[in-house]
């Protein structure tokens, strides 16, 4: 097995850390410096790490001791530093389908090639995706290595709870047996009170965004959420990160820091990686600036930190990306209002099956509403061909549109 | 059309984890929606959506669907069949539409979950046909479908013996039917064939011809297996989805409260990608060719299926390790017997016999 090179992440990520950009946020910063701290605590050893799908609560994980990342923010990360195209062009070499997500395939070949660590175990589970799981059980035979399927129904009805429940207490006995250690439910409680702590900054620091004017360029909180915030829900310096995340944003708010907004737009799903000027061409050339996206948003309730089980469950089970479509368009209508959106637009990664499947039914709800609404459609992760001249177009029409 | 009107009312059904005996004991006929009954895939949804769902879409939105079938059942077996729900939802209007939670694991706490899915669904179809729902038609109906599944075994034995280039199509062909007729008119084909076949002798000449186990994608169409025999080739395995994944074992039910074991039997049978046992499903498999039990393994790469797309990788490091040629063959729902198709499987069958 390749020594992960350390050096190529400190390059990257110390240099995000430094030098912000146009739109860098403090928290952006704090991330990117919890990630290369734990990384470098995975490969001394002195951190026990698992692959896990987003909603796998991960303060079970840390109750334990055991950090969680996601297969999804590894490809993610490796995509904005410029190896997408040709880790693609590897995993198609060792006969991975392009029917599978590219996200997956990087995250394979991420492994295979030595660009990280080969995790302790993968944990895996299903509402929002059905490549990670096959993913997980694939690596879990290819690198002899725990595989854990919590599996999850795809409705919300107590039968559906319950069920969860059960899978959760399994997750549980599973990682007693990984770590060797017994549970520790107080090791849980303290997790779920700093999960707490950061769903309070975050849903806080959410509520500024409803501003009139914006504050912050939308591509800051797109870069950090989704994947890489519910991986670390427990861990204290993430709370500490989202409590500083809602000062940054108070404090420009208070000393009037509002920024140029020729029109307000809802992001949904996600963003062209691999193309760091994608985002800036949208928000400060065209000047539509997004105000939401659909990643930052916090569906939970506070959980319970003497009885999380049910919380957890419920947690994952209300996801608005899970499940039916219903559930996705009622999120995004009340989105569209509270952040009082002008348009929506919606990159449709193509590795993605479960959401591009339901765009056509997201649209017609969204104009129904009376809101303009543009599909952007691409694999955002795989810098060869990409389609990003096209969809500069498009948005340039969309904004003449909005006006 | 009018022969089956004056029967029982039709519940399409899209997978293979969808017990069937329940919907026959509720007095309605299960119809498999194969995706052949449509012409094209339905051009609104997107095209990285598995072709089969697309053409499903536009199966149900003819008038053929809304004459035939009085209802529909759907799992939250895989996203794409997630967002065929959704589709149903927003655009079908059938007397009845369930969408059933299917487990990924066989655990008791899944069969457990699972049984009580099944018992509300039985519910609601004994509702909406007016009737109470009677545990002694649910233990008849699944002694009906074991009588089924044992004429199945009997006939795959024989397959996989050899010297019967057709016979695996013929099989396929009568699954292809089942949805057309009841199963008791189904297994008294089955019981023909079997005892037209178990009175002849194989045909030892035709023994030498490559032995192919043909597996992959939610269902394979008979005219492939056909085509195969014609090429040269003999089929003595198939390891698809739909059809009951033939190889089942049976369904042990008490008499008395029978769902528990329809639900054990379900989450036990020849698991499909989505399910966690599908490894040591692979296993098996790999332990078969391992045996010289085929000379070469067809692969049907669905369009879009991400569920057994992750196993390319995995067959081939079997097939490696094997020595077995495996032939991967990606295919849009519909295009079986595809010029393209046929000439790929005709240069698989050369290099086979060398």
């Amino acid at each position: 097995m390749k020594k992960v090179d350390i050096d190529f992440y400190k390059r990257i990520l110390i240099f995000g850390h430094k030098f912000k950009g146009y739109a860098g946020l403090e928290i952006n910063g704090a991330l990117a410096g919890m990630q290369l701290d734990h990384l470098e605590q995975e490969v001394s050893g002195e951190l026990s790490v698992v692959w896990s799908s987003p909603l796998v609560p991960s303060e079970i994980l840390t109750s334990f001791g055991v950090d969680s990342v996601t297969p999804e923010t590894v490809a993610a990360f490796l995509a904005s530093a410029g190896k997408g195209g040709e880790l693609l062009l590897g995993s198609e070499a060792n006969f991975h389908s392009g029917d599978c997500c590219s996200f997956q395939r990087i995250a394979i070949m991420a492994l295979e090639t030595g660009l990280v660590p080969v995790p302790q175990a993968f944990i895996a589970t299903v509402p929002i995706c059905d490549d990670n799981p096959r993913m997980s059980d694939f690596l879990s035979q290819k690198y002899d290595r725990e595989y854990f399927l919590l599996d999850v129904p795809a409705t919300r009805d107590q039968a559906a709870v319950d069920y969860t429940v059960g899978q959760l207490r399994e997750l549980i006995s599973f990682l007693e047996k990984l770590t060797g250690q017994a549970f520790d439910p107080e090791r849980l409680t303290t997790a779920i009170k700093e999960s707490n702590r950061t769903r309070f900054h975050w849903q806080k620091a959410n509520k500024l965004r409803q501003t009139e004017a914006p504050v912050i360029y939308g591509v800051a909180p797109l870069r950090m959420t989704g994947g890489l915030l519910l991986q670390k829900l427990g861990s204290p310096e993430l709370s500490e990160a989202m409590a500083g995340y809602e000062n940054e944003l108070s404090g420009r708010i208070r000393t009037k820091e509002f920024l140029p907004c020729r029109h307000r737009l809802l992001w949904l799903h996600l963003f062209p990686l691999f193309d760091n000027k994608f985002m800036q061409f949208i928000e400060v050339e065209l000047g539509m600036m997004v105000v939401f996206e659909e990643s930052s948003h916090v569906w939970w309730e506070e959980i319970d930190p003497i009885d999380p089980l049910s919380g957890l469950a419920r947690r994952i089970l209300d996801a608005p990306l899970a499940g039916t479509v219903e559930r996705r368009i009622d999120t995004v209508l009340k989105m569209i209002k509270d952040y009082d959106i002008d348009g929506v637009v919606n990159f449709s990664h193509v590795g993605c099956k479960s959401l591009t499947g339901g765009v056509l039914f997201l649209a017609s709800a969204i104009k129904k509403a009376g809101v303009p609404f543009l599909e952007l459609s691409g694999d955002c992760l795989d810098n060869r061909s990409p389609a990003t001249a096209q969809w500069r177009s498009r948005l340039e029409a969309f904004a003449e549109m909005l006006d | 059309m009018a022969e089956q009107s004056a029967g029982p009312a039709a519940i399409g059904v899209f997978c293979s984890y969808v017990p069937l005996e329940l919907i026959e004991a509720t007095g309605f006929r299960p119809q498999l929606i194969t995706g052949l009954e449509a012409e094209r895939s339905d051009p609104r949804l997107p095209a990285n959506l598995c072709s089969y769902v697309r053409r499903c879409a536009t199966f149900l939105d003819s008038q053929v669907a809304q004459q035939e079938l009085s209802g529909l059942i759907v799992t939250d077996s895989c996203f794409p069949m997630l967002r065929l729900w959704d589709n149903i939802q927003e655009r079908a209007n059938f007397p009845f539409q369930y969408l059933l939670k299917v487990p990924r694991l066989n655990s008791q706490s899944a069969i457990d979950f699972f049984g009580r899915e099944l018992e509300q669904l039985a519910e609601d179809l004994s509702l909406i046909n007016g009737i109470a729902f009677d545990k002694e038609k649910l233990y008849s109906a699944i002694e009906l479908y074991n009588h089924f599944r044992s004429l199945n075994q009997r006939l795959l034995k024989i397959i996989m013996v050899g010297g019967r280039p057709q016979l695996a199509a013929r099989l396929t062909g009568l699954h292809a039917s089942a949805s057309l007729q009841n199963r008791r008119e189904l297994n008294l084909q089955l019981e023909n064939l079997l005892a037209e076949i178990e009175g002849s002798e194989p045909d030892v000449s035709k023994a030498q011809r490559p032995r192919l186990l043909v597996a992959g994608s939610h269902f394979i169409d008979h005219k492939l297996m056909s085509t195969l025999a014609d090429l040269g080739g003999e089929v003595v395995g198939v390891d698809s989805c739909l059809y009951d994944r033939i190889d089942t074992d049976l369904i042990k039910a008490d008499k008395n409260d029978p769902i528990p074991g329809l639900a054990a039997g379900y989450l036990y049978k020849t698991p499909c990608p989505r399910m966690r046992a599908n490894r040591e499903h692979l296993f098996q498999i790999g332990s078969q060719t391992d045996n010289g039990d085929y000379d070469g393994i067809i692969f049907l790469q669905m369009k879009s299926c991400a569920l057994h797309s992750y196993n390319l990788p995995v067959w081939r490091n079997m097939m490696h390790e094997t020595g077995v040629p495996l032939l991967i063959l990606e295919i849009e729902d519909g295009e079986w017997a595809s010029p393209r198709t046929v000439t790929r499987l005709e240069a698989f069958l050369e290099s086979l016999r060398g």
